[in-house]
């Protein structure tokens, strides 16, 4: 029997970023006593939610090989014009969702660009954000109005009993994506093309739809976190997408998703996004003022980027080397052989060698 | 020449001129902007070339260096906190009268700061684009440390030798036209250009010749560093003062300038001199627009569109090309 492929996501890869999530956790509690408190977990988890929500489009087409650039104009647009529709009283639903087609509409060019006239995910993307830039300077003749829909006020900033809405819509999306991922034909897409794009090709899968409905979500994705930020900011303004396209790409490597493509997966990116705010968290509580945060970050990125692509990647550190290295679980991971696993090893099985023939 | 030491001496001329054939596409669309504006605006002196020139300046410098780095087939998105750092360190080393000291300590910054890129990419075997973001927030909080608000003076010799004029011709078109020069000289006729081109096409192949990749590459790095390094120093000469947030336009618009320069982001095809080409195309682009009284607004809607239409026209010229050379040189192994 053919060996089973490995799963596009080990588990190992989903364990490490989350155990450091808890670890940092531990660490915040020993720094300042109120670190563990509902109101400071509910806070840095809607924190996390507006990043993590706009790295889901950026998760996605990393995964396929690819990179979006038009995050930082795609969010100022959806913002400015989620405050200027409010402004020409267009606050209605309907309006929320005419941004998020928007969004949805400008994500569509970048891919047909991509998939069909094969411009480079970069220069497109890149180009794009140009654009965009343009139509939200000329929307705004240079500075924003309006204010948010109440609403989408209420989704950023209102809170259940101790838990923000935006960390349940995050939560929501982050089983939503990665059900998708995991389950369906266009989601196994993504991790077929971005490993392979030609034999994705020629195993007859519709790769050039694959590559544009994943830009579309992207920008949905761009749009959506611009919407919420308004909400959360109470206003729109302008560049306030520029501080998020560093972070968008750094909390997916941080979660230990390849930037080639084809190996990772969103919950990893939810965890890294969860890592980079409990740490910027731990940094604030202690004063390290802003050039700390930034060496600090930029540290984080380079250990977990080092830690993903060497370490894990190559197998030098497994769910099981985990284990067996806290010295916990030992019993629950010692190796099970199947029938099939013993006859592919048979050093163990086979009696000593006969030498006296030699 | 030792340049034939690497690389067989009859593969290369086709690559080669394929890349300056590609830069081509920059100079005419120079000259279109060009003649555009003269017509626009109905005359041109030295105070229009000196507002273009030093708009293009420091971007063409923060695009050579950026192109360096796209030749290995790499990507360094450290240029506009590099230039940053450089930025507010002579601000502040100039302030404290040591100018010519705050020039050189730049220089060697943005050299350190690229060689520790090219360190982690050749040997912790991070990719290029991660590796550089990560750093480009390191350099970022050093330069916050150096300068956390805009502030601090300029000798008069640093704006002069930046934003000043020698006659009629301003300062920055003489060094803009010892860019392409030097960019010429040191992709065509140093063994570090034609290996630096070697190794963007073929890493194994070029390993294989015998060029000693590590090397070729940490350098590559480190003349982005020190690039984007003088476009800091530029800068710091035209505004007159340091700035923490003077680089963040540069990054992305530096790639723009090497994609309108006709580099191929996917390495080995390109030139310096497109690049500075693309740095003046975008700048033309803004001043154009200004003269025909339209909003500057609409100079990031025609650059985007110029970014994508340029990497559009340079596919056509690369897929016309290689079915040009196949027809002469069938046997020929032709690269695609």
């Amino acid at each position: 029997m053919p060996r089973q492929p490995r799963t596009y996501v080990r588990p190992v890869e989903v364990a490490v970023p989350y155990v450091l999530v808890a670890v940092a956790l531990v660490v915040g509690a020993l720094v300042s006593p109120g670190f563990l408190s509902s109101n400071h977990l509910s806070s840095m988890a809607s924190t996390a939610a507006y990043v993590g929500i706009i790295a889901i489009g950026e998760t996605l087409v990393l995964l396929l090989g690819g990179i979006d650039l038009s995050i930082p104009y795609m969010i100022n647009l959806a913002a400015v014009l989620i405050a200027g529709f409010q402004y020409d009283g267009m606050s209605g639903r309907r309006d929320f969702a005419l941004v998020m087609l928007i969004g949805a509409g400008i994500g569509l060019v970048n891919g047909l660009g991509i998939a069909l006239l094969d411009i480079s995910p970069l220069v497109m993307t890149l180009g794009m954000n140009s654009i965009l830039q343009g139509i939200t300077l000329i929307y705004t003749h240079g500075s924003a109005v309006g204010q948010a829909p109440p609403f989408v006020t209420t989704l950023s900033t209102a809170w259940w009993g101790s838990v923000p809405y935006v960390a349940v819509l995050w939560i929501i999306l982050t089983v939503a994506v990665t059900l998708v991922l995991a389950f369906t034909t266009f989601g196994r897409g993504i991790y077929a093309v971005g490993s392979n794009r030609r034999a994705s090709e020629l195993g007859g899968l519709p790769v050039r739809r694959t590559i544009v409905l994943a830009y579309m979500l992207s920008g949905l994705a761009a749009a959506l976190g611009g919407a919420l930020l308004v909400g959360y900011s109470g206003q729109a303004y302008l560049g306030m997408g520029d501080a998020y396209l560093l972070p968008a790409i750094a909390v997916v490597v941080i979660g230990g998703t390849s930037i080639f493509g084809g190996k990772g997966s969103y919950v990893q990116t939810a965890a890294g996004a969860l890592l980079i705010t409990v740490i910027t968290s731990i940094l604030v509580t202690v004063n390290v003022d802003q050039s700390g945060q930034d060496i600090l970050y930029g540290a984080i990125i380079l250990v977990m980027a080092f830690f993903n692509q060497v370490a894990i990647s190559q197998g030098a550190v497994s769910l099981r080397s985990l284990g067996q290295g806290l010295g916990i679980f030992r019993g629950w991971l010692q190796p099970v052989r199947s029938r099939e696993e013993a006859a592919a090893a048979p050093e163990a099985s086979r009696p000593p060698r006969d030498t006296r023939l030699e | 020449m030792s340049a034939r030491r690497g690389v067989p001496r009859q593969a290369l001329p086709w690559r080669i001129d394929f890349a300056w054939q590609r830069s081509y596409t920059a100079a005419l669309l120079v000259a279109v902007l060009f003649i555009a504006y003269i017509l626009k605006n109905g005359s041109f002196g030295t105070i229009e070339a000196l507002g273009i020139s030093n708009d293009a300046l420091p971007l063409a410098l923060a695009a050579v260096g950026e192109t360096f780095v796209i030749l290995t087939n790499g990507i360094d998105l450290s240029v506009g906190s590099v230039i940053t750092l450089a930025n507010v360190t002579v601000a502040v080393m100039a302030d404290n009268g040591h100018a010519w000291e705050g020039v050189l300590v730049a220089i060697a910054l943005g050299a350190a700061a690229g060689l520790l890129n090219g360190l982690i990419v050749s040997f912790a075997r991070i990719a290029p684009l991660i590796a550089t973001l990560a750093t480009s927030s390191i350099f970022v909080g050093i330069a916050l440390i150096v300068l956390p608000n805009p502030g601090g003076t300029v000798p008069g010799w640093l704006s002069t030798g930046t934003a000043g004029t020698v006659g009629s011709v301003p300062v920055a078109v003489i060094w803009l036209t010892v860019a392409i020069v030097a960019g010429w000289i040191l992709l065509r006729r140093t063994p570090f250009g034609i290996n630096l081109q070697a190794l963007g096409g073929s890493e194994s192949a070029s390993w294989s010749a015998g060029i000693n990749v590590t090397r070729v590459r940490i350098l590559a790095y480190v003349a982005s560093g020190t690039c984007s390094a003088l476009a800091g120093i530029v800068l710091a000469g035209l505004t007159q003062s340091g700035d923490p947030t003077i680089g963040n336009v540069y990054l992305l618009d530096a790639i723009a300038a090497v994609v309108v320069g006709g580099t191929s982001l996917a390495g080995g095809v390109g030139t310096l001199s497109g690049s500075v080409l693309g740095a003046c195309a975008l700048a033309l682009v803004s001043a154009v627009l200004l003269v025909s009284g339209l909003s500057t607004d609409y100079q990031y809607i025609v650059t985007g569109a110029i970014v994508i239409g340029a990497l559009l026209a340079h596919t056509l010229q690369s897929k016309a090309a290689v079915r040009a050379a196949r027809r002469e040189r069938p046997a020929e192994g032709v690269p695609a």
